[in-house]
């Protein structure tokens, strides 16, 4: 298969998010912000909270809350935001938004801006490494019903009688053997930013979290094994009508 | 065959486990906590690098001009496969030109996401030839301008997919005015009697152009 | 003194208005072409547009405008944009265009301590898109860039008491 086999790929956001064993030292973080100064110009502090809010055991006293973590990240990206980076404590994660320019571009850049990376912070313990490809399949309407089945083979089977939905959600997890690892699938109608069109979404997240490689060539390889399972999986999961509309 | 029933401008039906805040005390905790699982699917679809912006009443206007600029640009990258790359780095030009901080006129409000959204919807449907030009109202509403000679078209681009609009053509000297507002929807048709291609086609700008 | 607070301005002199760069008219490539109407909608807690009263200053036109530009310079908090212009109309004609929306307009001197010229165009509709774009297109037929109008010249040293 071609490696860019569609003129306007439906993809929205490619990510690669590498997780480690250990949180780094704020002075380490912000160093490392600093070397992706030059590549990505654009920054924005970024703040990961999550709140806990305690009820109380009466009716008339307040709620109280607490704070569960507060972990502080920075959010680089290219003038245009469709090249970002973003680092925190325990992982990077670098991202490419639409237009998509194809692997070899896509995983050019990673292989940059990890070495420049690890040539910052050093060394690190990886424990997760994953892929996520999110997809948007707009859909021109040709009239009440959007058969959305012509163009997708993932999606909720229902009884006849039901007749038609307003909206769907399906969430699967399968295993991928190839790495050990584990392939999350979201699939779903949404609101469609063009008018008279129908949009649904399609999010493979594919991961390992176990006996992860951690020297580069290890890395490089596990990631080119997910990006040729995410191809097959997402191929599988459409149809010639789907592949006609993303080379219109 | 089952088939997904087309929305209306109504707002589209939002997926949830469902269980109303009134009615929480009635269902057993696990009920409450299967809604809750339900929930986090939902939540889990949110990108890694999206965007949410703080709404810090301290935000220096210089943060605000940035933040209105970076979702205007993701908002584009959502739509990137529809559009031409020359045209989306023009668009930019504009925005980053809008926003300028040197040109900024205190108590404007920066691009709205909303509006920005709805002039997204209304270039990928009408797609014009020609680009407009592009303003900036006090309440942060995108506004497009054509513009022929004393032959103008303006249309603001409201929140929630709503446009107003308003043309001047010249007859005999005498300048015709048209004005309307709408959904996004019903623009084409609003502007279909007054011939919009005069302004969206480089055929029109030439016939305008050419000696009689 | 001419003129007076409340005063109406006469008929046959005209008026300026600050147009940031935002609400200049403009075509693909950033030419600016004119105003949109935009640029004199009314804020929602204006009661007013805010104007300059091109005569109030003596001299020729070209230092009616001068004086106007650099006293509506003074009055704003922060340096005008290099990009921004002024816009110009003629007091009777801006009086009729509204009059022809069946909007009977006040056009009046208010002069504020640092700016002696202000006046106010009081009483127009707000959010007529049809009466804004009339404005800009027929009303208001002059436009001054901001960058054409040089600064202000310091006052002499030994001026200050």
């Amino acid at each position: 298969m071609a490696e860019q086999p569609y003129k306007r790929p439906p993809i929205t956001e490619a990510v690669i998010a590498i997780g480690f064993g250990a949180a780094m030292e704020p002075g380490d973080l912000n160093r490392a912000d600093s070397s992706f100064a030059k590549l990505y110009p654009q920054h924005q502090d970024a703040r990961n909270l999550n709140l806990e809010f305690i009820m109380p055991d009466r009716p008339n006293l307040a709620p109280g809350t607490k704070i569960r973590h507060d972990v502080p990240g920075h959010r680089r990206s290219s003038d245009d935001q469709t090249q970002i980076v973003i680092v925190w404590p325990t992982s990077f994660v670098f991202s490419q938004l639409a237009p998509y320019p194809g692997w070899d571009d896509f995983f050019g850049r990673f292989v940059r801006d990890w070495a420049l990376w690890k040539k910052v912070v050093g060394y690190r313990s990886i424990s997760r490494v994953g892929v996520r490809y999110i997809n948007r399949i707009d859909i021109p309407i040709t009239g009440n019903l959007t058969h959305y089945e012509e163009f997708l083979n993932i999606y909720p089977r229902l009884p006849e009688e039901l007749g038609s939905i307003f909206a769907y959600a399906i969430q699967t997890q399968l295993p991928f053997p190839e790495i050990e690892g584990r392939i999350t699938i979201n699939s779903s109608s949404i609101p469609s930013p063009l008018l008279e069109h129908a949009s649904f979404m399609f999010d493979q997240d594919l991961y390992k979290e176990n006996n992860i490689p951690q020297n580069d060539d290890g890395l490089y390889n596990l990631l080119n094994q997910i990006h040729v399972k995410k191809n097959a999986v997402f191929e599988a999961c459409i149809t010639d009508r789907a592949r006609e509309l993303f080379n219109t | 065959m089952t088939g997904i029933i087309i929305q209306s401008r109504r707002s589209p039906i939002a997926l949830r486990a469902g269980i109303a805040p009134e009615l929480e005390p009635a269902f057993s905790s696990e009920t409450k906590r299967l809604a809750s699982q339900v929930d986090a699917l939902f939540r889990h679809q949110r990108s890694p690098t999206s965007l949410e912006q703080e709404l810090l009443p301290g935000k220096t206007i210089s943060e605000r001009l940035f933040d209105a600029l970076a979702s205007a640009k993701v908002l584009t990258a959502s739509v990137a496969m529809h559009l031409d790359r020359a045209r989306r780095d023009k668009l930019f030009q504009q925005l980053d030109s809008l926003h300028d901080l040197a040109e900024w006129e205190e108590g404007d409000e920066p691009l709205q996401q909303s509006s920005f959204g709805t002039f997204l919807k209304a270039m990928l449907t009408v797609h014009p030839q020609r680009q407009p030009g592009l303003g900036l109202s006090h309440a942060g509403h995108l506004i497009g301008a054509w513009t022929i000679d004393r032959d103008h078209l303006t249309i603001e681009f409201l929140p929630n997919d709503w446009v107003r609009w308003v043309l001047t053509r010249y007859k005999d000297n005498e300048p015709r005015r048209f004005a309307g507002q709408t959904p996004v929807s019903e623009l084409t048709e609003g502007l279909a009697p007054h011939r919009p291609e005069h302004w969206f086609s480089y055929e029109g700008r030439q016939r305008q152009e050419s000696p009689r | 003194m001419k003129g007076g607070k409340g005063k109406n301005l006469p008929d046959k002199d005209h008026v300026i208005r600050y147009v940031p760069w935002g609400r200049l008219r403009k075509d693909e490539d950033e030419n600016v072409l004119g105003f949109l109407p935009q640029a004199f909608q009314l804020r929602p807690e204006e009661q007013y547009l805010s104007i300059n009263w091109l005569q109030y200053y003596d001299g020729d036109r070209e230092t009616q405008i001068r004086l106007s530009v650099w006293a509506m310079r003074g009055s704003f908090a922060k340096p005008l944009g290099a990009k921004s212009a002024f816009a110009i109309g003629n007091v009777a004609e801006v009086k009729e265009t509204c009059h022809a929306f069946g909007n009977r307009v006040r056009v009046v001197h208010e002069p504020e301590p640092n700016n002696p010229g202000h006046s106010a165009i009081r009483q127009l509709l707000r959010d007529d898109l049809s009466l804004l774009e009339a404005l800009a297109a027929d009303a208001f037929t002059e436009r001054v860039s901001n960058s054409d109008i040089p600064p202000k010249p310091a006052d002499p040293p030994g001026h200050e008491i």
